[in-house]
């Protein structure tokens, strides 16, 4: 049932009909393109599915595909196709939604939900993300480039992802991957509880690394993980424990409002892959002892750490992604690593619960 | 008068996993869980149970007084309404829906009965910020501003 709202009075009645919304998208990004001079192409595998990237021009490009650059491929025939353009660039808005009716009040969210299109629109900065799933076709929209924001930089296309993948059997998760050639983890955790500077300290020490903070998972045939960004976010305080990586910030001039955001692909490949089976789910804890120590935790504790985080700030979710996530719980075995004042026993100390795992 | 019974709020994803309730309000942005004799009552309650048979199942499976399993079950009941987490079946729907049946499995090669300790609602409001969404339209296949023909007309 559709919350009562100044929007929910401006739909049509049953006897009209306008144009599919999906068209209309489509009209206005092919008009964005024409206006900036052509379409940039970029060609992925994401989660084992071929995905195009089309960008009307190439001003979003630095900004929205950076983080996905690790994952490029020449792959022809897309399963899912995402036309992005800005209106700053293009002189090409976003067709109409609910949030441009009449009465709706400034600053609020949008979330439009059916069975064959999801939208949502946040205010501040205005972005705009649009899937019409059985078409695999995608849409996002923003008024300037130069407004994204760090954390839609570092994970761009979160929804979009997030609804595709999870029809596709890939569940989104909010938590960082890494692991060795004998299989990875999953480093779990609301933020602030040590997944990213755990996940980049592995880095450095020269695990593999497939994410810090959002990556897709599945349990079908056995738990694995697919590496979404290339991107590390890191405070203050963990840029200062892992200078190596002070060199790749790209935001040095607003860190005193942003996380240090960092790609991590170089040309060439190398420092992230692109996925690993998984042997484990790890709880990190800062902890600050002497010692940096593993411990068990029931699949509940698992759970806990991880779904909330992963489901409660994206728009949609529902009882299928938390099935997905409570069957990884059950499927692999479950720690904390008591993080002491070292960061390096950490890679140690995981790389070594692998082996065993 | 028949016994009032309850069902899982339509907006919550619950799952039951290693004996504990891990419950989402994605609504509100609020997560809870449940453990132990918790875990029975939601259980029960996604078996549209009434009080009075979880109360019942409640002692087949612990040991407690029955006055005390009856407070504590109510109290866990009202705050689970409070916090918007489960409905009261209308009269209708409880006339349709299938009363709690075969109650709780024992534990594996318990001849005993645990000490029965009131269950706790244990809450998480760190995330509600994160939740902004407001409002949410229900659009057709086509999308917006087409409306679902199920969808009555608003009032402007």
């Amino acid at each position: 049932m559709a919350q009562s709202s100044p929007g929910s009075a401006c739909l049509l009645p049953v006897s009209q009909t306008a144009p599919p919304w999906a068209d209309r998208m489509e009209e206005a990004f092919d008009h964005a393109a024409r206006s900036a001079g052509g379409v940039v192409e970029h060609r992925y595998r994401i989660g084992g599915y071929p995905v195009h990237l089309r960008f009307a021009g190439p001003a979003l490009v630095p900004q929205l595909a950076s983080a996905l650059s690790h994952l490029a491929t020449s792959d022809a025939e897309p399963s899912l196709t995402i036309s992005a353009w800005d209106g700053a660039s293009t002189g090409t808005s976003v067709p109409p939604g609910p949030w441009n009716d009449p009465g709706v009040q400034p600053g609020q969210t949008h979330l439009c939900a059916g069975e064959r299109i999801r939208a949502v629109f946040y205010p501040d900065p205005p972005l705009m993300s649009f899937l019409d799933e059985p078409a695999g076709r995608a849409f996002f929209w923003t008024t300037d480039p130069a407004s994204i924001p760090f954390y839609e930089s570092g994970s761009p296309f979160r929804p979009i992802f997030n609804w595709w993948m999870s029809a596709h059997g890939r569940q989104f998760a909010h938590a960082a991957a890494i692991g060795t050639s004998a299989g990875g983890a999953l480093l779990v955790g609301r933020g602030g509880s040590g997944k990213s500077t755990t996940a980049l300290a592995c880095l450095e020490a020269g695990l593999m690394y497939a994410g810090d903070d959002h990556c897709l998972v599945s349990a079908d045939p056995s738990p694995h993980v697919y590496s979404l960004y290339s991107s590390g976010k890191l405070n203050p305080d963990s840029l200062a424990r892992l200078p190596r990586l002070r060199a790749a910030v790209t935001n040095v001039g607003r860190l005193d409002s942003e996380k240090a955001l960092v790609f991590l692909a170089a040309p060439g490949g190398g420092l992230v892959v692109t996925g690993f089976p998984l042997r484990a789910i790890i709880l990190p804890q800062v902890h600050g002892g002497a010692e940096t120590e593993v411990v068990p935790v029931s699949p509940a504790a698992a759970l806990l750490a991880l779904a909330p985080s992963t489901m409660l700030p994206l728009p949609r979710s529902d009882a299928k992604g938390l099935n997905a996530l409570a069957t990884l719980t059950r499927q692999l075995p479950c720690y904390r690593i008591r993080l002491g004042a070292c960061l390096e026993d950490a890679p140690r100390v995981i790389a070594r619960l692998l082996s065993e795992s | 008068m028949p016994s009032e019974r309850y069902q899982v709020h339509p907006k919550i994803v619950s799952e039951i996993i290693d004996g504990e309730v891990i419950i989402l309000n994605l609504d509100r942005g609020r997560y809870y869980s449940l453990t132990v004799a918790g875990t029975d009552v939601w259980d029960a309650i996604g078996r549209a149970a009434s009080a009075e048979e979880i109360v019942d199942e409640l002692l087949g499976r612990y040991d407690g007084a029955r006055g005390e399993v009856e407070r504590a079950v109510h109290q866990l009941l009202d705050e689970l309404r409070r916090e918007e987490l489960i409905l009261s079946l209308s009269a209708g729907q409880a006339g349709l829906a299938t009363p709690g049946s075969g109650g709780f499995a024992p534990p594996p090669g318990a001849g005993e009965k645990v000490p029965f300790q009131p269950p706790v609602l244990q809450a998480y409001t760190d995330m509600e910020d994160l939740l902004l969404l407001d409002p949410i339209h229900e659009v057709d296949e086509s999308g917006w501003p087409n409306r679902p023909p199920d969808q009555p007309a608003s009032s402007p």
